[in-house]
């Protein structure tokens, strides 16, 4: 039987799952390529014209599922049962077709913390509480710019940035969570 | 198996661990007849095994895409933080 170690890869895995960042990038950098072939070739299995950017969103998304509430999903890996790759191929598998089931498949992930290139975050207001840049992502206040600054509705922000109507409320919302949050730590 | 979530078994079929144990040969005794015998009446999973063996055999390809691949890492490695 196979040590531990060698089903892992090499990956410490209880480091990954404590949140200890340079485990978790070296497991992200190890992984990601297998992980996106997987979620391309489970595509292209259904639909040979499927795009590489949706397996890209859909290899965002086992990341997301993986580091979900904790850990819980990648904790539940038991490295004495199975390696580490063909278990990440199950999950990126059905994550896959997860994305896939979805009613609209295209650009159907919640794009995580890329930088859009917004050309400056929104402005204050002069009586606005002021708020730390890192607040919210750069998406996050690209989102809050368009439909708050330039009065856009969901619909146009979505076409706008090539993503589902879907994510563009999750990000508002998310976004509006977390001013709310800072605003009530602050008081206001 | 396809709809089971990846962590908790539902209705017999068996879950993510087990699924994986079972496609790099690691199930052994009764847990391996109960495997067997559950595909053998269970076409969904059995279609699953299939096309998962199917993907593990061409998984030693190159990526390709690697700027999508680094658009994915970049965005998974902000995950986490501290």
């Amino acid at each position: 039987m196979s040590s531990e170690r060698d089903h892992t890869e090499g990956v410490d895995i209880a480091a990954v799952t404590s949140g200890r960042k340079a485990a978790w990038d070296g497991f992200v950098e190890k992984f990601a390529g297998r992980i996106f072939s997987v979620c391309l070739r489970v595509m292209r299995m259904r639909d040979p014209s499927a795009e590489p950017e949706d397996a890209r969103d859909a290899t965002q998304d086992v990341f997301l599922k993986l580091v979900r509430d904790d850990f819980r999903l990648l904790k539940s890996y038991d490295p004495e049962r199975a390696s580490l790759a063909t278990w990440l191929t199950v999950v990126a598998r059905s994550t896959t077709l997860d994305a896939l089931r979805r009613p609209d498949n295209r650009r159907v992930s919640v794009p995580l913390e890329e930088d859009l290139g917004l050309e400056a975050p929104p402005h204050a207001h002069a009586d606005a509480p002021e708020l730390p840049l890192e607040l919210l992502s750069p998406r996050q206040r690209q989102i809050l710019h368009m439909l708050f600054d330039q009065d856009m509705d969901v619909e146009e922000v979505a076409v706008a940035l090539n993503v589902h109507r879907q994510t563009v409320r999750s990000l508002k919302h998310q976004a509006l969570e977390r001013l709310r949050r800072h605003l009530r730590a602050c008081g206001a | 198996m396809s709809d089971t979530p990846d962590n908790a078994p539902s209705g017999g079929c068996p879950d993510a661990v087990t699924l994986a144990a079972y496609l790099d040969g690691m199930l052994t005794g009764p847990e391996l007849a109960r495997f067997d015998a559950h595909i053998a009446q269970c076409p969904q999973c059995a279609s699953d095994v299939a096309e998962l063996r199917e993907i593990l055999a061409a998984s030693a390809q190159a990526p390709g895409n690697d700027d999508l691949v680094g658009q994915a890492v970049a965005a998974a490695r902000g995950l986490v933080r501290k």
